[in-house]
């Protein structure tokens, strides 16, 4: 439409009726895949040859594993603070000074 | 005039100038994990590869080190003449260590023949009950004598476990020390038979062109 259609003789602008526009459906799910309530966890392998016993500090769940190379799901508000674990930092022999972890990330 | 030497004549060898001072660091690996050189292209197997189920572990502040065997010794004797040849059958070749170093217990559990440990935040527990005879180790003691020239040689031994009775004495005025300890290697029956109980190596660029 021009701009002259859509004014009149006395300079005014005209009515226009306005066009009605359809939008498509949108479907919404009735559930959520995701609940936004679901833990995140992170995936931990024991590196130490022996049985650990630990407590996430944020959780306060408890966490064993059985032997070196168990790999148990733990929250991820443990997950730093077990990661930064370390053995061996007073290491006798040539041993790293910051001592070796304890756990790694399993992917 | 030549010096005599009593040299004998014709080809032969004689040994190096070279001598070793001081103890191979030891270390220990699971036996069902597999060696680090399976095999290495000479067909021997050696070394050792920390894995996460199977780590290896270093025996910390070694003294009094030595490694020696067991050989049985039958002589084949005839009344007539007398001992005619000696029959030696190798029966296992063993370490024999005082350590030190005690902690952590996750190692000391394993020398010391423990149930295995319980570490926890600020804590660890092993139990003292019977002794599990189905562990087995790979045991490796390289000992570099070259620094410069990286010049190194090693002890591999398949299967070895702890074994014999340890004293843990509590002298006044010394440290703690770990006494009795044997790291026994038996004959591995899935090496080659040249190799059944262990392997030496040595790395010598100079001594070895």
């Amino acid at each position: 439409m021009g701009q002259s259609d859509r004014i009149d003789r006395t300079g005014k602008l005209k009515y226009v009726e306005p066009k009605t526009v359809r939008l498509p459906e949108v479907k919404v799910d009735s559930e959520s895949v995701l609940p936004y309530n679901k833990e995140i966890t992170v995936s931990l392998t024991s590196l130490l040859d022996a049985r650990l016993e630990y407590t996430g500090l944020v959780t306060g769940k408890q966490y064993v594993w059985a032997k070196a190379g168990s790999t148990i799901e733990v929250s991820e508000y443990d997950s730093e603070i077990l990661l930064a674990k370390r053995i061996g930092g007073n290491s006798c022999c040539g041993g790293s000074k910051d001592g070796t972890p304890i756990f790694q990330i399993t992917t | 005039m030549t010096l005599s030497t009593g040299t004998p004549l014709g080809t032969g060898v004689t040994q190096e100038a070279l001598y070793i001072e001081g103890a191979p660091t030891i270390f220990f690996q699971d036996y069902r994990a597999n060696p680090l050189n399976n095999p290495d292209a000479s067909g021997y197997y050696w070394g050792l590869s920390g894995t996460t189920p199977y780590p290896w572990n270093e025996l910390g502040c070694i003294t009094d080190v030595k490694i020696s065997e067991d050989v049985t010794m039958n002589d084949v004797r005839c009344d007539t003449v007398g001992v005619k040849d000696t029959i030696q059958k190798r029966n296992y070749v063993e370490f024999t260590a005082t350590i030190v170093s005690i902690f952590p217990f996750s190692v000391l559990a394993k020398m010391m023949n423990l149930s295995p440990a319980t570490v926890g935040s600020g804590v660890e527990t092993a139990g003292i009950g019977q002794i599990n005879n189905t562990v087995h180790y790979m045991m490796y003691a390289p000992k570099i004598y070259d620094e410069t020239g990286l010049d190194w040689l090693m002890f591999h031994l398949h299967k070895a476990k702890f074994v014999d009775a340890w004293e843990l004495p509590f002298t006044y005025g010394e440290a703690w020390k770990l006494t009795g300890i044997k790291i026994r290697a038996f004959y591995d029956d899935t090496k080659p038979s040249n190799q059944g109980f262990g392997v030496i190596k040595r790395f010598d660029q100079s001594a070895l062109p």
